[in-house]
């Protein structure tokens, strides 16, 4: 039986990844595929929310997954610039592309508690398929 | 009220209920999907009606949504709650608002609350429009 105060210890001992983008359907896809390999995720929509989370949160975060062009005040470099002077201990990795962004939550999820639920290739093929779909959606 | 409730129940399926959940503030939204995850429940989560609206468009198979009523961008709640029951009827509706609501917006939706919203209160009302699906 676990207790509360064990459960709170387990839960906190979990790494959390804050996962940014403004595409919602690959945030979405990212952050389900570092679910499964553990992690505890928050979702930001754009720079400007993951600002508030690292500054109102009283989540530690371990590591910020950026993507790189978002609108709004900030893009993913200048996120990494602020986490740089900001939260030098934040580890952060910027994917520029699906790709991209798909071959590093891997590598992330190689370092995590679980093992990788799918190989990144997949998680490429479901963004694709989404995409696909919601445009196909938009048409008719 | 409580089109989707009837059609929700015949769903002998066992898999999680995969909830939707709009809301505009990032802490709010963080909090609230956490604690339905923590409850069993997968989550998907949008920063407003547009967000929301790609993820339906995109066949993600969402069974419930539970949105603010206000949120900036093309559409608030009201307005999403609106094309959801034009385009997605099978798809459950819960409104959360801190305003009072109007009649002809309560008769679209399966449910509502008032804010702040009280977790345990919110579940009983997913419990309710998921009965062969709680965890």
């Amino acid at each position: 039986v676990t207790t509360v105060a064990e459960a709170a210890t387990a839960e906190d001992a979990r790494q959390t990844v804050l996962v940014v983008d403004d595409e919602v359907l690959i945030r979405m896809v990212i952050s389900e595929y570092l679910r499964g390999c553990g992690y505890r995720v928050i979702e930001a929509a754009s720079a400007d929310e993951a600002l508030t989370v690292l500054q109102h949160l009283e989540t530690k975060v371990d590591v910020v997954f950026s993507d790189i062009d978002m609108p709004g005040s900030m893009d993913g470099f200048a996120l990494s610039h602020w986490l740089r002077a900001n939260r030098p201990s934040i580890d952060v990795i910027l994917a520029g592309s699906i790709t991209r962004a798909a071959d590093e939550a891997a590598e992330l999820c190689d370092a995590g508690p679980l093992p990788k639920p799918y190989e990144p290739q997949l998680v490429i093929d479901r963004i694709r398929r989404l995409l696909a779909a919601r445009a196909a959606s938009r048409k008719s | 009220m409580a089109a989707a409730y009837a059609i929700m129940k015949l769903r002998p399926s066992a898999r999680k209920l995969i909830i939707l959940v709009v809301e505009d503030e990032v802490l709010v939204r963080t909090v609230l999907a956490e604690d339905l995850r923590n409850h069993g429940y997968d989550i998907v989560e949008a920063a407003n009606a547009d967000e929301a609206l790609s993820i339906l468009q995109s066949n993600t198979g969402i069974d419930l949504v539970i949105t603010d009523k206000r949120m900036p961008g093309s559409l608030d709640g009201v307005g999403l709650a609106r094309v959801i029951r034009a385009d997605h009827r099978h798809i459950g509706l819960i409104m959360i608002s801190g305003d009072p609501l109007q009649a002809e917006v309560t008769d679209v939706l399966d449910a509502y609350l008032s804010k702040p919203c009280r977790v345990p209160e919110l579940l009983a009302h997913v419990r309710a429009l998921s009965p062969y699906m709680d965890q």
